[in-house]
């Protein structure tokens, strides 16, 4: 399938989707209400800009949401109206009510929403759930998951209002991860501490099954490299990646290098042209991405109750998440 | 001097044998309470009694868990020095008898913590101290190993008092203690028995804390190695974010590895158990206990204890100390 996707937003992780879809062929218009697009497209060597919204939804066959989070939900909203099948940047939105309420239209009007939970399509996490789902470490018994980087340097990000720290940047992955991998989550039990700029957030998950997770999400005004890790321990079995080990490439010197708020990933196996890639196969054939709409609305359940409990000091129980 | 091994119920035993053959000008005996691994050079008494007719001037308690309190009392009655091994008790009300007895005798109780002398920990808590990391916003600990399988009580919870909670929080719970020299305020555990199953205890274990100053810990403290998995060096981890600096200490990381034919892991780390025995002999020569000292033992008991308080509970639940 060949189409025009209309690419909401010009900032970071739009620096990721662009050279993705251009890589798979398809044409892209873009908007963005800040000054920032035509950057954006000069940089990847393709995608027209366009003046407005309306101009984006009239060309596109598809859209892309790459906006600040709490834009999502009016966003996707309006790509909804026009009828068109949506993949959004996580977090999905940044409420639960909102996702709630996202996700029940988006499914009402059988319009296909995707949440960009683009972790499950880097490669050690894909082969993590390959490894899991083949027995290799019998029952699933303790995961480990972290996730730390340096806090973002201002703007939205650091508006609590508006981004949902930490929680809903770094560890919704985790969230997402932890449940691919560990099953439904019953129980949540957290603690968040934030020193200035910098804040660290906890969570203990209770799964259904009877395993556990412990996921660490931070985020440090100290210049460390972006690092993620995952040990999950089953019955018989013990699996571990950890992206400050076997780096493909390592430079020492004097050079500095570009910024650049993407993790590494192979070319190869780029994550952001997996999950694309899988969004639009499931648009044109109707078949159910590796990540769908109730995913993503599953984890903004979660991550609300990490919130709650955070804020409350209680540990909160959630109840099974009815099939939409 | 004369220091004694009592009861070799615990690996352990072996390792602070020949550490203590290894400091030489030391008279050696042993009660091994049934259990083998007497090594040569250390006299062997057939009855706990003997031992004690012996007149040690120390002893090293490397009984079951819950036998702790009644060696320790023992020991402080006969007025000897005592190193227990870790948990100091299974219970705080057990820790709490075992610390009057010795300070009411006027002997020395240590508590077995041989990883607060690794040196990746002391260049940890000197960078804090210097303030090398700014503030200090969380830290997540991990102490995960396999089911012990050596000994058959670790795992029969009337001899070891719990599984992984009871055997692998204390060795963080300790370095935490002392490297932000407080003691969390509350405490939440949820634990399971999936990894390596079939044990009456719990094999997996987290624990979560919460400080005074609002400084969050985490502790994984899972039984969660599948037997035979080779030594990959991260028995023991620590990674304390700050808000100018992050480190991460894996004080066992440093481990040969090979291949021929399978797997080779030989770990070369420093001798802690050699450090911990000196300076419990230093302790014994003047009757002045040494770190880490029996509050040490105590507080992380407590720890624990409050970890099985929240498991019960399957909600936070304060310190008691």
């Amino acid at each position: 399938m060949h189409a025009t996707v209309g690419l909401i937003g010009a900032g970071g992780i739009a620096n990721a989707h662009l050279p993705a879809w251009l890589d798979l062929g398809h044409d892209v218009v873009v908007h963005s209400i800040a000054d920032d697009a035509e950057a954006l497209t000069r940089r990847h060597g393709g995608g027209r800009v366009v003046p407005s919204l309306d101009a984006l939804f009239e060309a596109a066959d598809v859209v892309d949401i790459c906006t600040p989070t709490h834009t999502h939900y009016e966003l996707a909203l309006a790509a909804l109206g026009h009828g068109l099948p949506t993949i959004c940047e996580k977090p999905l939105t940044r409420t639960l009510a909102e996702a709630e309420d996202l996700v029940a239209r988006f499914a009402d009007a059988r319009v296909p929403l995707f949440p960009a939970h683009v972790v499950r399509y880097f490669a050690e996490y894909a082969e993590l759930h390959r490894a899991v789902t083949r027995g290799d470490i019998g029952s699933v018994a303790v995961q480990r998951h972290t996730r730390q980087g340096r806090s973002p340097a201002g703007g939205w990000f650091l508006d609590e209002a508006l981004s949902g720290g930490v929680l809903l940047d770094l560890m919704i992955h985790d969230i997402d991860m932890a449940r691919w991998i560990g099953g439904e989550v019953e129980r949540v039990f957290a603690r968040t501490h934030a020193v200035g700029g910098s804040q660290s957030t906890q969570a203990f998950l209770t799964h259904a099954n009877g395993s556990i997770s412990v996921l660490t999400a931070t985020w440090t005004t100290a210049p460390i490299a972006f690092r993620t890790l995952f040990e999950v321990a089953g019955s018989r079995g013990l699996l571990h990646a950890d992206s400050d080990e076997r780096r493909p490439y390592r430079y020492q010197g004097d050079a500095v290098p570009a910024p650049d708020i993407l993790p590494d990933f192979s070319p190869l196996t780029s994550p952001y042209r997996a999950e694309i890639e899988d969004f639009v196969r499931s648009v044109a054939t109707g078949a159910p991405p590796r990540v769908t709409a109730l995913d993503g609305l599953a984890a903004m359940r979660i991550a609300d109750a990490v919130a709650r409990s955070a804020a409350e000091g209680r540990p909160v129980d959630l109840k099974p998440l009815e099939a939409a | 001097m004369k220091i004694a091994l009592l009861s070799f119920a615990h690996l352990h035993a072996a390792e602070y044998a020949a550490a203590l053959l290894r400091c030489g000008d030391v008279e050696i005996g042993a009660y091994a309470d049934g259990y083998d691994g007497v090594p040569d050079g250390v006299t062997a008494f057939e009855t706990e009694d003997d031992l004690w007719a012996w007149r040690p001037d120390g002893v090293v308690i490397c009984a079951e868990n819950t036998r702790h309190r009644e060696f320790a009392l023992r020991a402080a009655a006969e007025g000897v020095h005592v190193l227990c091994e870790k948990p100091l008790a299974t219970s705080l009300a057990d820790a709490t008898a075992m610390l009057e007895a010795a300070r009411a005798a006027g002997t020395v109780l240590m508590t077995a913590f041989p990883v607060r002398f690794a040196p990746a920990y002391a260049d940890l808590r000197a960078a804090v101290r210097r303030g090398d990391l700014g503030r200090i916003v969380s830290i997540a600990a991990t102490n995960c190993g396999g089911v012990p399988t050596t000994r058959d009580w670790f795992t029969d919870p009337a001899s070891s008092g719990g599984g992984a909670l009871t055997d692998h929080v204390v060795h963080v719970a300790d370095l935490l203690a002392d490297l932000l020299d407080d003691d969390p305020i509350e405490v939440y555990a949820i634990a399971n028995s999936i990894p390596n199953p079939g044990k009456a205890v719990e094999t997996a274990g987290l624990v979560s804390l919460r400080y005074r100053d609002g400084v969050i810990a985490s502790i994984d403290c899972s039984w969660s190695r599948p037997p035979g998995r080779p030594n990959t060096g991260d028995l023991v981890t620590l990674t304390v974010i700050g808000t100018e600096g992050v480190v991460d200490i894996a004080p066992f990381s440093g481990v040969l590895t090979g291949w021929n034919g399978g797997p080779l892991a030989h770990g070369y780390g420093a001798p802690l158990d050699d450090l911990l025995i000196r300076a419990f002999l230093d302790a014994v020569r003047d009757g002045e206990a040494r770190q880490p000292d029996a509050r040490a033992g105590h507080r992380t008991v407590a720890l624990v204890e409050a970890a099985y308080r929240s498991l019960l509970a399957a909600a936070p639940v304060p310190l008691e100390i």
